[in-house]
């Protein structure tokens, strides 16, 4: 049980090493990484279990403790995200089951699925990474890994966005490891928890290098998680992967960033300081302006799968805007809706995915009449449009009220004019959708028979079914990020 | 006028990075933060308690070995996307090499070279804990003897000789070899990736076997490297 933490990323590593090895075969190597995902949800919700009575696990890899050695810690947050990313990964490995043999070319598979658990990996070592510089290392297998889950299909439209996005992602990792090793010359410390301590002997003598190891981790990690104006790499990105790729990416990875600078902002750099230069301000400008422009540019988008993507770059947006706030109550609110987007984004794309595998067709066009012949998949797709806009009932409510009563408790009344301004505008273009999936006409006769195979339409109803239980019953993981919330902000 | 712009916003990025850089404490100073008690752990003299002389390895197979389990993976990552995207596509990625050099002069020396520098390579592997070198560099001298193979004697020929699947499977093996000498530490009572606290032997300071796990990782990273630099070039050079 003490070796749960380091399972979190060596158990998809080995998965994805293995299987060039034995899963040379597509269905083996599927198999392989259904039994290594189930493995890591296994470990996650023990894990969350344990963090749930207030534990904190710390781990010593190779038995060297702070500052010698890298430390692996999982605390209340780091569980549960990565129980419900787990949970995610299931449902979307379930689904790709079916779906790559039809997107994938034979010699493309069997490494989908490799890909498929070192991002896993990637994303499990940036969850429990207390060490900056294991952060950034996790960070970039992500990355990486996420392009080449990008580029797998045999397409110079995902090629082109692949390559568009591995090259700002590794700008991004070039500013995150240069402004790694300023604050290493400054302060000697790599542990985050040291450097922590170290920072405020280091500001009196080095403020300017670490103004610009801040900006540079600032700017570096906000390019990899989307937050306006940083998102131009993430529509074509996320619209021209296969379906299960999108959902990953947009449900997962942008995450990444997020819960680094989460780790920075509140570990590293005490708030308190930070607030004295103007930092939370501009990055809830970005945040805001993301808010309101991305879910113009999502009006705008003829593509299902352009119009997700934006909406996405909409819901960093909403995130940071939170986290920027200070504040108890949206600190909750942000962190429930890094776990809430996630589960409705890759569940929405997968919808999609189920859309474009039996139309044909990826236009918003598409959806018209489609509730008779996909029952399943648009009552799926109805839930998430409504927990998006942020109708009660859905767990989208929960996150973006919490936001809305941080926003007043934190006395900016004016700035919850973006989120009501915003929910309207998510209205008008999720809603036209599910209208004319109910009441529109075909515009070409259906065909007959079932709306999917059965392994991917459940892992939509089971996605959409967790966040309608996640609606209804939020107290549990509210409680638990709200004590969150008050270790990071000192209460 | 964009060009302009961004060779604008270049010049004010770089002109910030010189103030910062100008605030740096001087280099090689002896009171400068770096100099803390990680590093005097770090370099103390002789093997210590690792049992590996050489320091650079030391901290990255023993005090960092997770780091450099990401490295292995970083690498891993970009041979399997690199397989993705130029399998399975009929030359419009792949660069086709001709079939080779008729050159004797050219084949003999290759002939000569090639076992050469793999025993030094072999060398370099091997001693990683003693001297300076180790799994990475000494990996990507073997796997450049193999690149030199390829270029003189053709990507047929090369391709005989290591087939793309063996080279793959190789280079998973040795990815997971990695993960398992670490597991070694865990079956042995202590953490993941434990050296001598787990009990691996740290043998004679300067012997060839000593070290313990940081020899076995060493080994396994000289063949993982050496595998992805083959494979790198076997796909670039085209698929059957």
């Amino acid at each position: 049980m003490r070796h749960l933490p380091i399972l979190l990323t060596v158990v998809p590593l080995t998965g994805a090493f293995l299987v060039p090895v034995l899963g040379r075969r597509p269905d083996r190597a599927y198999r392989l990484a259904l039994l290594s995902v189930l493995l890591v949800l296994a470990c996650a919700a023990g894990l969350l279990a344990m963090t749930g009575s207030g534990q904190t696990l710390q781990y010593y890899v190779g038995d060297w403790p702070p500052p010698w050695g890298i430390e692996v810690r999982v605390d209340a947050l780091g569980a549960m995200l990565a129980t419900f990313f787990a949970f995610v990964y299931l449902m979307v490995v379930l689904y790709a089951g079916s779906s790559v043999r039809a997107e994938l070319g034979p010699a493309a598979q069997f490494w989908y699925w490799s890909l498929l658990l070192l991002l896993l990996a990637g994303i499990n070592g940036v969850l429990t990474a207390r060490d900056l510089f294991n952060l950034f290392v996790f960070t970039e297998i992500a990355s990486l890994s996420a392009c080449a889950i990008i580029s797998v299909r045999d397409r110079l439209d995902s090629m082109e966005a692949a390559l568009k996005y591995l090259i700002l992602s590794a700008v991004a990792g070039g500013c995150i490891l240069l402004g790694v090793a300023l604050l290493y010359m400054v302060t000697g410390q790599l542990h985050l928890d040291h450097l922590g301590a170290a920072l405020p002997a280091a500001a009196g003598s080095y403020p300017r290098v670490l103004l610009a190891a801040l900006a540079l981790l600032v700017s570096g990690f906000a390019l990899k998680s989307a937050l306006f104006p940083l998102h131009v790499w993430l529509p074509d990105a996320h619209s021209s992967a296969p379906s299960p790729s999108s959902a990953i990416l947009s449900g997962l990875v942008v995450k990444l960033g997020i819960v680094a600078l989460v780790r920075l902002f509140f570990v590293v750099f005490d708030w308190r300081r930070l607030v004295t230069l103007p930092l939370p301000t501009m990055v809830m400008a970005m945040g805001a302006l993301g808010i309101v422009l991305g879910a113009l540019f999502a009006m705008g988008q003829r593509d299902l799968k352009r119009m997700l993507a934006y909406s996405t770059v909409v819901q960093v947006g909403y995130i940071y805007f939170g986290l920027a706030l200070l504040d108890e109550i949206a600190l909750t609110g942000a962190l429930m809706h890094v776990v809430n987007h996630a589960l409705l984004k890759s569940m929405l794309f997968l919808c999609v995915g189920l859309i474009i595998s039996r139309t044909g067709e990826r236009s918003t066009a598409a959806m018209a009449g489609l509730a008779r012949s996909m029952p399943l998949t648009v009552a799926s797709f109805t839930v998430g449009a409504a927990a998006m806009v942020g109708i009660p009932l859905t767990n989208g409510f929960v996150s973006k009220w919490y936001m809305v009563l941080g926003t007043l408790n934190s006395g900016r009344p004016a700035m919850v004019a973006v989120i009501l301004v915003s929910s309207l505008l998510s209205a008008l273009y999720y809603f036209p959708l599910v209208v004319s999936a109910y009441f529109g006409r075909p515009a070409s006769p259906q065909a007959e028979g079932p709306e999917g195979p059965p392994a991917m339409v459940w892992p939509v109803v089971g996605l959409a079914a967790v966040c309608l239980v996640l609606g209804i019953w939020p107290e549990l993981p509210l409680r638990l990020l709200g004590g969150v919330a008050r270790v990071m902000l000192g209460l | 006028m964009r060009q302009l712009g961004a060779t604008a916003l270049l010049v004010v990025a770089a002109a910030v990075l010189f103030a910062t850089l100008a605030e740096a404490p001087p280099f090689g100073w002896q009171e400068a933060p770096t100099r803390n008690v990680i590093t005097d752990r770090y370099l103390a003299p002789g093997a210590g308690e690792t049992g590996v002389l050489n320091a650079v390895t030391r901290i990255i197979f023993d005090y960092r070995s997770y780091d450099t389990l990401g490295e292995a993976t970083v690498l891993f990552v970009g041979v399997a996307a690199a397989v993705v995207v130029l399998s399975g596509r009929t030359g419009r990625f792949a660069v086709r090499l001709a079939g080779g050099s008729d050159d004797p002069v050219l084949q003999t020396v290759t002939r000569v070279v090639v076992p050469l520098v793999q025993v030094f390579a072999a060398y370099v592997i091997t001693h990683g804990h003693l001297s300076p070198g180790g799994g990475f560099a000494g990996g990507t001298m073997l796997g450049a003897s193999f690149v030199l193979y390829l270029f003189v004697f053709g990507a047929d020929r090369a391709r005989r000789k290591l087939r793309p699947e063996t080279g793959e499977m190789v280079e998973g093996g040795a990815a997971v070899w990695y993960v398992l000498v670490g597991l070694g530490g865990v079956l042995m009572g202590a953490s993941f990736l434990a050296n001598a606290a787990a009990g691996f032997p740290r043998g004679v300071e300067g012997a060839l076997l000593s070290g313990g796990a940081v020899w076995l990782i060493g080994l396994g990273i000289g063949v993982k490297v050496a595998a992805t630099v083959a494979n790198l070039f076997l796909h670039l050079t085209g698929e059957d």
